[in-house]
């Protein structure tokens, strides 16, 4: 009997039941695909770093590495020890063509794949074992940063020593340096490229080495090498997981969508299941009325939808395999991003959607039970509002037949229409909140995160490079004089503040300045990063609590230092200047984003010495005479020409430079505005055609007394708008304080405590809640065109 | 008389599995203004495929239907459609209604579609509750359409379809679904209707329905085998005329 009534169904309810099959295929997708993603993402840099065998400490050596190696190896809770030997330099020592070198002053260790070095992978997550002479692998950042390509040709120089040309073989995935978040880069040569160059340079103290330490306690290890002088950085895996925060952010915004995804197909899913059921009432009344068991009826529901549910399941597996790869890779050309579990995930998803459309067709069937075959029979279709009241009257009102069919429909039945309004919101509100974010990342909300604000921030790269040349060939040292008058940034700002005075644009020139020195504080001695900046005042930082620290041995200090330390304001930290240890008080707390938090404020008198500056921030500019934002963009492009380079900008430009993220963010953004527009004309157009299923009585009703297809069209696309409008004005209501609710906690992970998001009108009230409105209403519209098929003479058919 | 409605060679053919099925066979009559007629006929013999197609509803497979002077089959789907809202008036046996509207709403569906015309909103509302109280059932006017009877919703119905002064009224079994009491008033409106100019053409089943009417097509197989007319009798009573009726079936094989 199954077997034949299925059959009838399955041919006469085809399009209902083929509107099901769909949701199935597409829920399967997006459940499967989903689950396995939230286990990548949350495992994302475990997964990465287990991969990649880094250990749980890492250490970067500029001496020969023995030293550190011997101390390591004498400790009983260290488990192993990994190094990779390498060369030092500068990333402007690379050159396209033997003069063209990358204006790049960031670190780059040169090196060769080392048996039982770190594990390197290619952008396919292939483990790089060797790279072939001439050729040579860099990290994506590179690549993109100096718009460089697989097959380019590039020259290393090393201690006036060059490289052969150098083919770039493949970007490469490394744990420790392919972040954006480290400014160092490391680059992968040939064996015999890589021996060749060592031998030609000739020069100790330009080897280096990078190691890995797997331990069981990281802390102890830390403290008893903090006095081995070679060591320039440790970091712990943990602490190296920030530097991919951003990536997780993306990461993390794959988990919304996934989940986003998994929820809207739940609510589609017993929506439709419900609503098909509810077509079947009639059915259900003449089956009860002929003697067919309450169990019978409902198990014959539940064996057809599980017939479906097996076949959509099956089916969706399959696509959630390409689909959640395709949504994975999109996070991240520096990450292995993967999970342990196979496809076992996917297919527990279609597993769960199967089981879910079983029970949910069960449940909706309870019904069944109570009511008497009379009951079923006489309510039809539904008939679940029998004796409700109705309270809006055409006749009273002033609307057009389509407008008030429309609003009556939604008003009437809104438990159907409540379910696409989820759909849109739930995908609207995470399309919002994303933007809201990339818009904030792509504004000057965060530029005193990254420093004070100033009208334009230059990096004029033959001055810094100068100064660099200057501390680093020894020549600072040696000149008595300018150590006593002033130190080589002190002399670049002056310079610059010069110019601006001739071209009539008088200015103030300041320079953040970074340092690491050991400090001691309740016991935890680590080395800590400091921010300085001698040419300000202390009180034009913000504080978040306390007063400026205006004493040469005072400090502000972030939440994050703060908890790792366990000190608070009016407690001491014992800081190693290398000329002198003072126990320096802190006075303050603030907000910065520079190490991700993990920084102290230095008052600008505080002894440090410029040959200890690990990184010089940007130059930065207040102009005395206060312009407008329109002259300051002038006054960028004119220092462009006068310095022969980009590396002018204003505020907001800054601030997208420092976050480094905002592309990939813009990109996650199109990413996710693509899958809410398809869940939309999916929704809009499968829900469109149910209600066209359904309504098929009616509409030939109106056609047959004289309605034309224009206004039927638009009774049907009307409900979409309406629907769609309630879901994008609750969405932008509600995107400021949900993004807070899951937003926040990432900013905190970064050190910006407090979020102050830039909400720009035109985006988040205009151009994306119109672009998913339009998109609703083309889908409904299209799909509203079958209405067409319905003609006056099909009420005769019509039960 | 005018003529309202003039059909000539019309044939309506469906193709079901490659095989021909000729449901109207060179159907030719036609109808006056004031008009009212009812077509009978065994189940099957294309009573309500000949309604539908006279009426615009569906098109013919041949023959010419002309309806107040013009083609339907030259007509537009969009001017079919026009043709129906205003010249037209439609019942159906099942009565079908727009849900989660009251009463006299379903009744104003047609006439605020219409733009034809001058009355505005309130004057249709007017007329739409004139209608109903005609029919007999204003007091049920704002009432959904799942609180009153069936009698009330048929004459909830002819009050549609009669709500933009329609030239015709085509009705398909309009008491097929209704009890004998319900089915007595509803004709007995239908006959006052037609007593004050509606022109309605109908199917029925049920000679007491059909002896109300002027004339009387009888269909087998789809042709016209005999049309009875029904005027000479009219000082008849009901019961006589519906006497007469039967024994005329019965001769045609009823």
């Amino acid at each position: 009997m199954y077997r034949n009534l299925l059959k009838k169904d399955m041919k006469r309810k085809r399009t209902m039941n083929v509107i099901i099959f769909l949701f199935t295929i597409i829920a399967a997708c997006f459940v499967g695909s989903g689950l396995s993603n939230v286990v990548t993402v949350l495992n994302g840099t475990d997964y990465f770093f287990k991969k990649a065998e880094i250990g749980d400490l890492f250490i970067v050596d500029y001496g020969d590495g023995q030293e550190t190696v011997n101390r390591l190896n004498s400790l009983d809770c260290v488990q192993s020890v990994r190094q990779d030997s390498c060369l030092l330099g500068m990333v402007s020592d690379i050159s396209v063509g033997r003069k063209k070198f990358l204006k790049d002053n960031n670190m780059l260790m040169i090196q060769k794949v080392y048996s039982n070095g770190v594990t390197f992978f290619d952008e396919n997550n292939n483990p790089i074992r060797s790279v072939k002479e001439r050729e040579v692998y860099l990290p994506a950042k590179l690549l993109d940063l100096h718009e460089l390509k697989v097959g380019d040709k590039i020259y290393v120089t090393n201690h006036g020593v060059t490289t052969k040309p150098l083919t770039i073989a493949g970007s490469v995935k490394d744990a420790l340096f392919s972040t954006t978040m480290m400014g160092s880069s490391r680059i992968l040569l040939s064996d015999a490229d890589y021996t060749g160059l060592v031998m030609a340079c000739n020069q100790e103290n330009s080897l280096g080495n990078i190691i890995c330490v797997k331990t069981t306690d990281t802390g102890y290890v830390n403290g008893k090498i903090a006095d081995i002088k070679s060591i320039s950085m440790t970091m712990t895996a943990e602490n190296l997981k920030l530097a991919y925060i951003m990536y997780m952010i993306v990461a993390m915004v794959v988990l919304a969508i996934s989940v986003c995804l998994i929820l809207v197909s739940f609510v589609v899913l017993k929506y439709v299941i419900t609503f098909s059921i509810n077509e079947e009432f009639r059915e259900i009344g003449i089956m009860k009325a002929i003697g067919i068991r309450s169990a019978k009826i409902r198990s014959l529901f539940a064996v057809k939808y599980a017939c479906i549910a097996v076949v959509g399941s099956t089916i969706g597996f399959f696509i959630s395999i390409p689909f959640g790869n395709m949504l994975i890779t999109s996070v991240s050309d520096a990450m292995v991003l993967g999970n342990e579990t196979g496809i076992r995930l996917n297919l527990l998803g279609g597993l769960v959607v199967s089981l879910l459309m079983v029970g949910l067709s069960y449940y909706s069937t309870r019904k069944v039970k109570k009511c008497t075959p009379l009951d079923a029979i006489r309510c039809g279709q539904t008939g679940e509002r029998y004796h409700q009241k109705i309270k809006r009257k055409l006749s009273a009102s002033k609307m057009s037949n389509p407008l008030f069919l429309a609003v009556n429909d939604i008003l009437s039945a809104p438990k159907r229409y409540i379910t696409i309004m989820i759909s849109f919101f739930l995908c609207s509100v995470f399309t919002f909140g994303l933007v809201l974010m990339a818009d904030t990342m792509r504004s000057d909300r965060l530029i005193t995160s990254f420093g004070i604000r100033s009208d334009i921030y230059l990096d004029p790269e033959v001055i810094s490079r100068r100064d660099r040349d200057y501390i680093v060939q020894g020549k600072y040292s040696k000149d008595p004089g300018l150590q006593k008058e002033q130190s080589p940034y002190t002399r670049s700002i002056r310079e610059i503040e010069d110019l601006l005075k001739e071209e009539n644009m008088p200015g103030r020139v300041c320079a953040e300045l970074f340092y690491a020195y050991k400090i001691k504080a309740n016991g935890v001695e680590k080395t800590q990063y400091f921010e300085q900046d001698p040419y300000i005042s202390m009180k034009e930082y913000t504080y978040s609590k306390g007063t400026a620290p205006v004493r040469e041995d005072e400090i502000a200090i972030t939440d994050k230092v703060s908890k790792e330390l366990g000190v608070g304001i009016g407690d001491t930290i014992t800081v190693d200047f290398g000329s002198e240890k003072k126990n320096c008080v802190v006075t303050a707390f603030f907000t910065t984003m520079n190490q991700l938090g993990d920084c102290i404020l230095l008052n600008n008198k505080a002894p440090t010495d410029p040959k200890d500056v690990v990184v010089m921030m940007k130059y930065q500019i207040n102009f005395k005479d206060h312009p407008s934002q329109k002259v300051i963009d002038e006054r960028v492009q004119k220092l462009q020409k006068l310095y022969h380079t980009k590396d002018v900008m204003n505020a907001t430009d800054y601030v997208v430079e420092c976050m480094k993220s905002a592309d990939a963010m813009d990109a996650v953004v199109r990413l996710l505005v693509i899958i809410t527009l398809m869940v939309v004309i999916l929704v809009a157009i499968l829900m469109e055609r149910s209600f066209i299923s359904d309504e098929e009585g009616s509409i030939a009703l109106l056609r047959a007394i004289g309605f034309s297809e224009g206004s039927i069209i638009l009774w049907h696309v009307l409900r979409f708008m309406f629907v769609a409008l309630a879901a994008e004005l609750l969405a932008v209501i509600l995107t400021l304080p949900l993004t807070h609710l899951w937003s926040d906690p990432i900013w905190a992970m970064m050190g910006q405590a407090k979020i102050h998001y830039y909400f720009k009108p035109l985006s988040l009230l205009v151009c994306y809640p119109g672009l998913i409105l339009a998109v609703t209403l083309l889908a409904a519209s299209l799909t509203a065109l079958y209405t067409r098929k319905i003609k006056a003479k099909d009420i005769i058919t019509i039960e | 008389m005018a003529k309202i409605l003039d059909v000539k060679d019309l044939c309506k053919t469906y193709v079901i599995d490659k095989r021909q099925n000729n449901v109207l066979k060179n159907i030719n009559f036609s109808i006056e203004e004031g008009d009212m007629v009812a077509i009978m006929g065994p189940s099957g013999s294309g009573k309500s495929t000949l309604l539908y197609s006279v009426s615009g509803m569906d098109r013919p497979t041949s023959g010419a239907v002309t309806f107040n002077g013009s083609n339907l089959q030259e007509l537009s789907e969009k001017e079919l459609t026009r043709t129906r809202l205003s010249g037209m008036g439609f019942i159906f046996q099942q009565m079908y209604m727009m849900k989660n509207l009251t009463v006299l709403d379903n009744v104003l569906l047609p006439a605020f579609e219409n733009k034809q015309g001058k009355e505005t909103r309130k004057e249709k509302v007017d007329r739409a509750l004139f209608l109903l109280r005609k029919m007999g059932i204003v007091e049920v006017a704002d009432h959904d359409i799942n609180e009153v009877s069936g009698g009330q919703l048929q004459r909830a119905c002819i009050a549609r379809s009669m709500i933009n002064r329609p030239r015709i009224l085509f009705a398909d079994e309009p008491t097929g679904a209704l009890n004998r009491h319900a089915s007595g008033e509803v004709m007995e409106e239908m006959t006052k209707l037609n007593d004050e100019g509606t022109t309605i053409m109908m199917v029925t089943h049920d000679a007491k329905v059909a002896a109300r009417c002027k004339r009387v097509f009888y269909l087998v197989d789809g042709s016209i085998v005999g049309e009875y007319d029904n005027t000479g009798d009219k000082n008849a009573s009901l019961p006589e005329r519906e006497r007469k009726l039967n024994q005329w079936l019965l001769e045609l094989g009823w």
